[in-house]
């Protein structure tokens, strides 16, 4: 018997393919269904996040101020107090509110504050820092108040759980897949938080304009941060939580135009700052 | 900004391994080819015993191994294509260097001790756990080739 050699031969177990045109259809086909299904739980959320009960609300918040414990400064319960005033005098102009709001103010590097589940609004020391006088932190704080009123805080959390539900769902939990289709379902999520901020904008005045009979003080806020301009802001109004804080400017001067509501007006000093642990 | 550089730097890292993986596959090929060729008159086959009466000299097991992994971009494209199904051809080059590799190491060490025909060729895979996703991860791909290696002394 002869063998006839041959070499093997790199045809049969090969399938010939572009990788970066593979890699693309893939990417941009599941980014589309992505969205898709981003986009119907961010409805759905919407839809059902008015519906949820108050009670179950305040469950979350407890659970949330146990949390936040460890961050909270020390001596920080006069502040607190004067905060909690605050709050109280804005809701009192806000007839038809649900919620008995709570403050927490949390040690953090980064002026924010956040409207959580059940009517708790945490503040950082930063923000309580940086604010020039108490209209600026009543503007910033009746924004959150404008976000219980519309339940943006629910609609928010529950995109997030059930986001990462359908992420995981798919075994996309972790690593760069996430990070990718993360993004993708993130900047439709985004989109509505930018309406939602500024409706939560429009409203955070209406109750400035009850507390102090002017709006002055409330574009305050962003004279802080306004580092980004240009291109960059642009990309950061399309991908950021907030609008760019140029376009939000300019919306609320519209508002405050169309309403009518003095823009000038004497400021009241930032009091509340002496109770800030440095 | 942090959001940019969050979305660009897994994009950066699949390009950049694109490219590295795509440059060291076509010198793999390149390699295999060459040796491939210059190989092809040692006979491997998968029978048991040769089909014809020869005299042998000497016999002894062989065995060339070879350790492979998928690059970052050939992995996440299979994790796309299994989402939606379908032949998960970025793995195809992958398995096909490793079972040629694996099958001309075994060849060299034919060749090396002296023998110039192997029978009764193997293949066998088996799975490296890697640490990730709690050691349920896939680190690589052990391809071993297997056989007997005979000295025929006349030419088959």
């Amino acid at each position: 018997m002869k063998s006839a050699p041959r070499e093997p031969d790199d045809s049969v177990n090969l399938t010939p393919t572009h990788w970066l045109r593979e890699a693309t259809t893939l990417t941009v086909g599941l980014a589309v269904v992505a969205v898709g299904v981003f986009t119907t739980i961010a409805l759905l959320v919407n839809l059902l996040a008015p519906i949820i009960p108050l009670r179950v609300e305040a469950e979350v918040a407890e659970a949330i101020l146990g949390e936040v414990q460890e961050y909270v400064p020390e001596g920080g319960e006069d502040l607190v107090a004067r905060l909690d005033t605050l709050v109280d005098q804005l809701a009192s102009h806000w007839p038809d509110r649900e919620y008995d709001f709570t403050v927490a103010v949390v040690e953090a590097d980064q002026p924010n504050a956040f409207a959580l589940p059940g009517g708790l609004i945490i503040v950082t020391t930063d923000l309580i820092r940086i604010v020039e006088s108490e209209n600026e932190l009543a503007f910033v704080l009746g924004h959150e108040l404008g976000h219980f009123r519309n339940r943006d805080h629910l609609k928010a959390l529950g995109r997030g759980i059930l986001f990462d539900l359908a992420l995981a769902s798919i075994g996309m939990g972790t690593g760069s897949m996430s990070n990718l289709f993360g993004s993708s379902g993130l900047l439709t999520s985004r989109s509505f938080n930018r309406r939602q901020e500024r409706a939560a904008d429009r409203f955070g005045l209406g109750l400035m304009y009850e507390q102090y009979a002017t709006v002055a003080g409330s574009l305050d806020f962003f004279e802080h941060d306004l580092g980004v301009t240009g291109l960059s802001e642009t990309i950061a109004d399309f991908a950021g939580t907030h609008p760019g804080s140029t376009t939000r400017i300019k919306e609320m001067l519209d508002f405050v135009e169309e309403q009518g509501w003095p823009l000038d007006g004497e400021l009241l000093p930032p009091v509340f700052q002496e109770s800030v642990v440095r | 900004m942090g959001q940019l550089i969050n979305l660009g730097s897994p994009i950066f890292l699949l390009l950049l391994t694109y490219f590295i993986g795509s440059r060291l596959e076509a010198n793999h090929y390149r390699s295999i080819r060459e040796r491939e060729a210059a190989m092809k008159d040692m006979v491997a086959i998968n029978l048991p015993r040769l089909p014809c009466d020869v005299e042998i000299a000497r016999a002894g097991i062989v065995m060339g191994s070879v350790v492979v992994s998928h690059d970052h971009f050939k992995r996440f494209l299979a994790q796309l294509r299994i989402i939606v199904g379908g032949r998960i051809k970025s793995y195809e080059p992958l398995l096909d260097r490793a079972r040629r590799e694996a099958v001309l190491r075994m060849k060299e060490q034919a060749l090396a001790r002296g023998h110039n025909t192997v029978v009764n060729v193997r293949l066998e895979t088996s799975r490296l756990a890697s640490s990730r996703r709690g050691g349920k991860g896939t680190a690589g791909l052990e391809m071993l080739a297997y056989g007997t290696a005979l000295t025929v002394n006349e030419g088959l």
